[in-house]
């Protein structure tokens, strides 16, 4: 590694701060990317990683903070000035165009032209060394269709060497790649790295992060917490510079003991995840937390339970009693009820007033003789309304016009309003203050000592091991590991996060 | 709260509202110039014309808000009715003048046949959309190209007159001062009214076309609503349909391809939003009232018949500029 050019780096950010309204996304941020070198960067979801991203893509302006590309200063970047300085991205969710072929794609927005026409020879002959450079086994002409997503990946390498880029990033490059396509991958970020090109390269798997990069920065809510050199780079420092935080007072433990019954999941396999089985069982009375990382399996299982997307092979129980899920209809019926992960796209519907969202899903207890009883919906709304503290100017506001903690309280009520016996949330506090998360825990926990059965999904480790009352841990579309209170800890949370078993 | 914050409350509350308050606007300003305008305009004799002259429209209307609140569109309106129409006239004794091979049948049947047409034909548009997946644009496309087949396969190029005694009472008579075709307009949009607004259906329509996941997460049957709708637009056609050939006196081809335009021009000149969930037949009233006044306004001050046809396509643009506009201009976020 001693190639890395330390004395000028190609890229410095000095001091990047990134305030949102009520959130500082990133605080001080102090990072630097030298010619030829591979950053690698971690952090646990919701660290910060991808804030500072898109404020390298241009997206996002710094709200303070320095970025000095060849030593000249600038206070934000545009797209195009980031694609000019040379900073390309291969992200997790590929941007190809399925109906192209591969020069194509890799071209788009650049395509040669001969007398104003799009010349499909130049095209090919300007992708056919870039993929040769790649080692690629496909030419110019592949339909991007029928590409693997390794291959793909390649294609977007290709798109980013194309625009001579000498800052590649790799937001979670390996995320769906085999092992002997990560393998692949790893040795073409040598080559790249041989070549001169420099990468920022996010990743959770550590052993990928140990096996490429020079050096290791940490992010830990919008800070970096820590450095590691190359030959410092092991799992033990690496997970501890990940956590490191102290567990507010902000749990509630359970008041009664979990009884027996509740929701079993018996052999199920999701769409997605064909060669994994899974068997868990949430009890009434209990919290499960169902951790992992993001694209684990988690929302998948989630979805299956409540029956959008169907279930491959198994059963899902409900007090000893196989409950057929066909649809979310049929899961409601049968009082299995979910808190979606994205409340505004699946949960809310945002133009209608409060009332009408509360009691979307119950509208049949409302009815008399065919006509909605607004009273009768009234009654209920207000009285969901107080009973969560939705902090709404009544009950025929708009939902668009609240906060997100009240809104996902709307969601809540909705649910609440009617008779639950299991509740799947999908990350119950996304994008929810300090407040009113809070609530939220006392509300999850008095379900619980209600004799609910709940399914927590969630990617905030402190919550995980705070609400919870045992936590299964997902990786790769299966159950790696299921936690008692005893053994609760970031460390072992993660340990089978990552698809390790325990110490 | 500060006078500013309550100024703005009320400035935000105008901007929500500015989809129904520009369609009534625009009501007014219209009526205030063709009654300055012109001296035959504002009297009551003109008023029965207009409400007349609006009431096949209305009727196919109350159907199409239906659809336009789910966020899908139906282009085979004007078709069906065309074809429900004629399928009544086929079915009812013809004047030996007309050579159709017709087949009279005594008037409730040929109604129930025709309301059973209609039916069909919405159903084979829900089922093209909601189990088969083709996007209503393009399945009511096809819609309205086989209903202008079913007319040309029924008249061949001629026209019938007579029409069950039941529709022609409906279409062409009068209770009193008011025509019947008025009445029967009138209780389709109450009914309609009542049933967006009063029942768990109107609601599950309003909740489909607002946020189709979300209805569907919470247990909505999305696809049955959806088919609900089509079929719902397509009896309403159908009605419109018979009515509007007693009115007119004759059943022939073509002739209620203006009313395809007419009445989606009602709806969202009125202010029901193309995106779905917002607006409903209060709405489509005030857009229906905009284009009777419009269209016979326009004939009391003797403008170029030429024209009128411009300055028709020109509101229409201006409401649909208010749609995209109303839908940006929600009430502004609270941080």
């Amino acid at each position: 590694m001693t190639n890395t050019q330390e004395a000028s780096p190609l890229l410095e950010l000095a001091g990047i701060t990134k305030v949102f309204p009520g959130v500082t996304a990133l605080d001080n941020i102090d990072l630097s990317v030298g010619r030829g070198e591979v950053l690698g960067l971690i952090g646990e979801n919701g660290a910060g990683k991808s804030t500072l991203m898109k404020i390298l893509g241009g997206v996002e302006k710094p709200t303070s903070g320095v970025i000095r590309i060849d030593g000249q200063d600038r206070e934000s970047l545009t797209v195009t000035e980031s694609m000019r300085a040379g900073i390309a991205f291969v992200h997790q969710e590929l941007n190809l165009f399925d109906n192209l072929d591969v020069a194509a794609n890799v071209c788009i927005g650049r395509e040669p032209l001969t007398f104003g026409l799009v010349s499909r020879k130049r095209q090919r002959e300007r992708v056919a060394p870039l993929l040769d450079r790649l080692g690629a086994d496909f030419g110019p002409d592949t339909a991007v269709e029928g590409l693997s997503i390794a291959q793909r990946q390649l294609v977007e390498i290709a798109k980013a060497l194309s625009i001579d880029a000498r800052i590649i990033i790799m937001d979670e490059p390996t995320s769906s790649l085999t092992l002997q396509e990560t393998e692949r991958l790893l040795k073409v970020i040598a080559d790249l790295r041989a070549q001169g090109v420099s990468i920022i390269y996010i990743s959770h798997r550590l052993a990928e992060v140990k096996a490429c990069a020079h050096r290791l920065v940490c992010l830990r809510d919008g800070r970096v917490v820590g450095h590691l050199a190359h030959h410092e780079i092991d799992h033990a420092p690496m997970i501890r510079l990940m956590i490191g935080r102290d567990l507010k007072a902000l749990y509630i433990p359970p008041r009664t003991e979990p009884i027996e019954g509740g929701c079993e999941i018996r052999g199920v396999v999701t769409k997605g995840f064909a060669d994994a089985r899974l068997n868990l069982s949430v009890r009434h009375g209990e919290i499960l937390g169902l951790a992992g990382l993001v694209g684990a399996g988690r929302t998948s299982l989630a979805r299956a339970i409540f029956g959008i997307d169907p279930i491959i092979a198994g059963e899902i129980r409900l007090d000893g009693m196989p409950v057929a899920v066909r649809s979310p209809r049929r899961a409601i019926r049968n009082g299995i009820f979910l808190v979606p992960e994205d409340r505004k796209r699946s949960g809310l519907i945002l133009d209608m007033p409060l009332v009408e969202n509360i009691t979307l899903a119950s509208l049949m207890a409302h009815a008399r003789m065919m006509l909605v009883s607004r009273a009768s919906e009234l009654a209920v709304s207000s009285a969901q309304r107080k009973r969560l503290s939705i902090k709404a100017a009544g009950d025929k506001g708009k939902v668009v016009t609240l906060s997100g903690g009240n809104q996902q309280k709307v969601v809540l009520a909705k649910w609440l309003s009617m008779r639950p016996k299991v509740v799947i949330f999908d990350e119950p506090t996304r994008g929810v203050d300090v407040g009113a998360k809070s609530e939220i825990y006392t509300l999850m926990r008095d379900l619980a000592d209600s004799g609910v059965a709940i399914l927590m999904i969630s990617s905030d480790m402190e919550e995980v091991i705070g609400v919870s009352d045992r936590i299964a841990v997902m990786h790769e579309g299966a159950i790696s590991g299921i936690l008692q209170r005893p053994q609760f800890s970031e460390y072992n949370v993660l340990r089978l996060a990552i698809g390790q078993e325990l110490d | 709260m500060t006078t500013a914050g309550h100024s703005s409350d009320v400035r935000g509350w105008l901007r929500g509202q500015l989809r129904n308050i520009a369609p009534f606007a625009t009501l007014i300003i219209l009526v205030g110039f063709f009654s300055a305008a012109s001296d035959s305009f504002a009297t009551t004799g003109n008023l029965q014309n207009i409400l007349t002259q609006i009431s096949v429209t209305g009727i196919i209307a109350v159907g199409l808000t239906f659809v336009i609140l789910c966020a899908e569109i139906d282009l085979s309106v004007a078709s069906i009715a065309n074809a429900t129409g004629i399928v009544a006239a086929y079915f009812t004794l013809q004047d030996p003048s007309v050579t159709i091979a017709n087949i009279p049948l005594p008037g409730w049947a040929a109604i129930l046949i025709a309301l059973a047409s209609c039916f069909a034909l919405g159903a084979v548009n829900a089922f093209g959309l909601t189990i088969v997946g083709i996007p209503s644009f393009i399945m009511t496309l096809a819609m309205l190209q086989i209903g202008a087949g079913i007319c040309a396969l029924l008249v061949r190029g001629q026209i019938a007159y007579a029409m069950p005694p039941l529709i022609v009472t409906l279409g062409s008579k009068s209770l009193g001062p008011i025509p019947w075709i008025v009445i029967v307009t009138a209780l389709f949009l109450l009914a309609g009214h009542i049933l967006l607004t009063y029942t768990r259906f109107g609601r599950y329509v309003y909740m489909t076309g607002g946020n189709r996941e979300a209805a569907e997460y919470s247990g909505v049957n999305v696809r049955a609503i959806l088919s609900a709708v089509m079929v719902i637009s397509a009896v309403c056609s159908g009605v419109a349909g018979m009515l509007g050939v007693a009115y007119f006196g004759s059943a022939q081809q073509n002739e209620f391809d203006t009313y395809l335009l007419d009445s989606i021009s009602a709806v969202v000149v009125g202010g029901t939003s193309l995106f779905g969930g917002q607006g409903g037949i209060g709405n489509t009233v005030i857009g229906l009232f905009v284009l009777g006044v419009l269209n016979n306004g326009l004939d009391h001050i003797n403008i170029d018949s030429f024209l009128k046809i411009l300055i028709r396509g020109l509101i229409l643009l201006i409401a649909l500029v208010i749609n995209v506009y109303a839908q940006r201009m929600r009430a502004p976020r609270e941080s």
